[in-house]
């Protein structure tokens, strides 16, 4: 499976564009972004900033995919993330997945994201 | 004549978030002469900073990169991160 993991202070664009070709394989694209919202709880926000133990996530990331793709096989998985300062409106994340059917694709982001959000040492602050 | 000869290792220690907040600092270093459990080396880190007492329960120990087991043990030589509760994506 092709991995792609990007931390960066850039901000996100929509739509992504992908630096390696599509698998011939790949039937289905899932794309999922994360957009900071308006209210961060009860309270109104205008940007959250977040921070991250970059080499530490990387890592966690890669050992994800590596026990999600023995139960969903997908073709390719590119993340982005971005760090400091998120204004709202703008994505935090990204997580592009390509594989044969929609089918795995859905189920592997759904649970990578469940995943990512317990264990990736990322932090975001408002 | 027979020598004894202890040479200190210095583990560095980061500090992320809520913890760094805590500590005021994000990193710091630890200098050990032999394995400690995490039990002791969160005795060690709160001694001089009292405000991280209260992240104990919830924070996790990261060894070198991946999260430690409960049985763990911490060597000289490693890089320890103190990690709150994660909140990216």
């Amino acid at each position: 499976m092709e991995i792609e993991i990007v931390l960066t202070h850039e901000a996100i664009a929509r739509s992504q564009s992908w630096n390696v070709p599509f698998d011939p394989d790949t039937g289905s694209l899932v794309e999922f972004y994360g957009i900071v919202r308006e209210t961060e709880g009860d309270t109104k926000i205008a940007s959250l900033k977040y921070e991250a133990y970059a080499s530490m996530a990387e890592k966690v990331m890669r050992e994800k995919i590596t026990v999600l793709e023995k139960k969903h096989p997908c073709q390719a998985i590119r993340i982005v993330h971005r760090l400091g300062i998120v204004p709202q409106g703008e994505s935090a994340i990204y997580v592009g997945i390509q594989s044969r059917h929609r089918g795995e694709g859905f189920l592997f982001l759904r649970e990578f994201m469940d995943e990512f959000k317990k264990d990736v040492p990322i932090w975001k602050s408002s | 004549m027979e020598f004894c000869l202890l040479v200190s290792m210095f583990m560095k220690i980061l500090f992320f978030a809520q913890v760094r907040e805590a500590v005021g600092r994000s990193e710091g270093m630890l200098a050990l002469d032999e394995p400690i459990t995490q039990q002791q080396f969160w005795a060690m880190i709160i001694s001089p900073s009292p405000a991280l007492a209260v992240h104990q329960k919830t924070a996790r120990l990261a060894r070198n990169g991946s999260y430690m087991q409960p049985d763990e043990m911490i060597h000289p030589d490693d890089e320890i991160a103190v990690i709150p509760p994660v909140s990216g994506g």
